[in-house]
């Protein structure tokens, strides 16, 4: 078809508009067939179940020897210790959007400002500090993690272990399970207190720093702060178990490296969000039972 | 021994206030690299030759392929946001704003938010990977070598798709995640859905939709521009690429964080200004 557009049109805006045209429809054909659906189907299921064996795997090598400290604690510094900038500066802005969010909304909704320092900390300690630390961890470290261990299976260091009969799983994934674990408990609640502490500045007008907390333990409990770390508890093994599910499996030189991580990155934000909402739910009408 | 101690006490200080003066220099020099690197983008969008065909692929590759991804996280937090503000709400039995407040909120924060955090994560690093590689293998030095503008050819059709795309599957991501906050709403917390909509268009008004598409759009182009410039001033070596995807996201977060509290503080300080001026001349 475009062959004859090339040919058969004269006018130069017509035949690129017409060209532009059969693109268009071959994309959607491309996209559409029955073949692609499927394929994507498989992919999703295989990877759900890839991810899960992949975290039991990883889990039942946790109690055997030899345990690997420095291992351990060497990826508990560049995990946790290198991304503290990054998150201090995110939940830092969190914190001062939340603040400015909530003065426009409650101001319009009951027409003061006094409940603004108890909904901030409530959203900073039940969602916003486990779940954004969590996704800020899955871009920086999740990205360095699956770009080392793909690496690695791209130079033939994978098969290397397996020839000496290591398991990678043991080798790799348990020591960065641990490391993240530790880390992201960590990392929220260096979060929260920092989205907390810079949301006093927004309102610094309205409250004094004694008022703002004052006002937010009447809403805030030390129930929120166990969510907190219930939350980052969850979600600490998604982002190794994904670097490792897709690191384990690139191909193809440098382009199957980047591909990889990429796709770790991505799958652990969703796979954090989705856990987050039956998290809530869960927790929601277990509230609901325990109040009936 | 103590002079020496004293010395390296000294030298420490400076080391250290020289330190943080030179990180200064290099973010300014880094901002302003970007600046200007944009602005040569910005430049060659409306020059020959277009690559219109290059232009539809990326979409499609941005676009098309982002669908699932932004429809899955949008419904999820539509429905975070309603299970959150309907515990927080019900505090001070304020449920009835429940639509309201988490309507506004998806419109005018998280919802453009979400979609670039996501893009960045998917297309930016995607984009930073391709040109970080061909910049390490050479071939944008060989299409300089055909006598092409390497700019026009490969940076200005993933720019416009990004930019463009960022936009549109901001509106596809918000009406997701709208229906995700009511179904949410209606089938998991039992809230009626006309209890939910009492207060929603009260509430919610068309400068937050505005607002919300103003954001997408900057951050559509925040996104572009760094993805596109890690990607093609990669240094060299398979690590130059890691280096390159690593920044893209983290910049990329860092940038669309601080824009939006920019934003949101500009939008604060006019609000509150406007009601003073209501509030002294009624």
């Amino acid at each position: 078809m475009s062959e004859w557009a090339h040919k058969h049109v004269k006018n130069a805006f017509l035949r690129t508009l017409l060209i532009a045209l059969l693109d268009v429809l071959y994309i959607a054909r491309l996209g559409l067939s029955f073949e692609s659906i499927g394929d994507n189907l498989l992919r999703f299921f295989e990877t759900i179940g890839g991810v899960v064996w992949l975290f039991i795997r990883s889990l039942l090598f946790l109690g055997m020897p030899p345990y690997r400290l420095r291992e351990i604690l060497k990826q508990t510094d560049a995990a946790g210790w290198r991304s503290i900038p990054l998150i201090g500066a995110v939940l830092g802005f969190i914190g001062l959007i939340i603040v400015l969010e909530l003065n426009f909304q409650l101001s319009r909704v009951v027409g003061n400002t006094a409940y603004v320092p108890g909904l901030a900390g409530i959203l900073a300690f039940r969602e916003f500090g486990p779940t954004v630390v969590a996704c800020m961890f899955a871009a920086k470290v999740g990205a360095s993690w699956a770009a080392e261990i793909s690496n690695m299976k791209i130079s033939e260091q994978i098969d290397a272990l397996e020839m000496s009969s290591v398991n990678p799983v043991k080798y790799l994934v348990t020591p960065r399970l641990l490391a993240s674990a530790a880390m992201l408990l960590a990392l929220s609640a260096i979060g929260a207190a920092v989205a907390v502490l810079l949301g006093w500045f927004v309102s610094r007008q309205d409250f004094s720093f004694m008022a703002y907390f004052i006002m937010m333990s009447k809403f805030t409990r030390y129930a929120d702060v166990g969510t907190l770390f219930t939350k980052a508890l969850v979600f600490s093994p998604v982002v190794p178990v994904c670097a490792a599910w897709y690191g384990l499996r690139a191909r193809g030189g440098a382009r199957g490296v980047g591909e990889a991580t990429t796709k770790a990155v991505v799958t652990s934000i969703l796979l954090i969000i989705v856990l987050d909402f039956f998290l809530n739910s869960l927790a929601d009408k277990l509230l609901k039972i325990v109040l009936e | 021994m103590e002079e020496r101690a004293i010395n390296l006490w000294s030298l420490g200080i400076f080391h250290l206030l020289g330190r943080i003066f030179i990180n200064l220099g290099l973010l300014i020099e880094g901002i302003g690299a970007r600046a200007i690197f944009l602005w040569q983008v910005v430049l060659k969008l409306a020059k020959r030759p277009f690559e219109v065909r290059e232009l539809m692929l990326q979409l499609y590759l941005v676009g098309v392929r982002s669908l699932g991804i932004v429809a899955v996280s949008g419904f999820f937090v539509g429905g975070i946001i309603v299970i959150q503000f309907n515990y927080a709400l019900g505090l001070f039995g304020a449920r009835v704003y429940l639509g309201g407040v988490t309507t506004s909120g998806l419109l005018r924060e998280v919802g453009p938010v979400l979609v670039a955090i996501m893009i960045a994560g998917r297309i930016g690093a995607f984009i930073a990977a391709e040109m970080g590689t061909m910049k390490v293998t050479e071939q944008i030095d060989a299409v300089r070598c055909l006598g092409l503008d390497p700019i026009p050819v490969l940076l200005v059709p993933r720019f416009l798709a990004v930019v463009t795309m960022v936009f549109l599957l901001t509106i596809f991501g918000l009406i997701i995640g709208l229906v995700g906050g009511a179904g949410t709403a209606w089938l998991l917390l039992g809230v009626n859905l006309s209890y939910y909509l009492t207060n929603l268009l009260k509430l919610t008004t068309v400068s937050a939709l505005l607002l919300g598409m103003v954001k997408s759009f900057i951050f559509g182009i925040l996104v572009a521009t760094i993805s596109c410039y890690e990607g093609y001033c990669a240094s060299a070596g398979a690590e130059g690429v890691g280096r390159a995807v690593n920044r893209t996201l983290v910049y990329s977060s860092i940038s669309i964080f601080l824009v939006d509290y920019i934003i949101a503080a500009i939008i604060s300080i006019t609000f509150t200004l406007a009601k003073s001026i209501i509030f002294t001349i009624g």
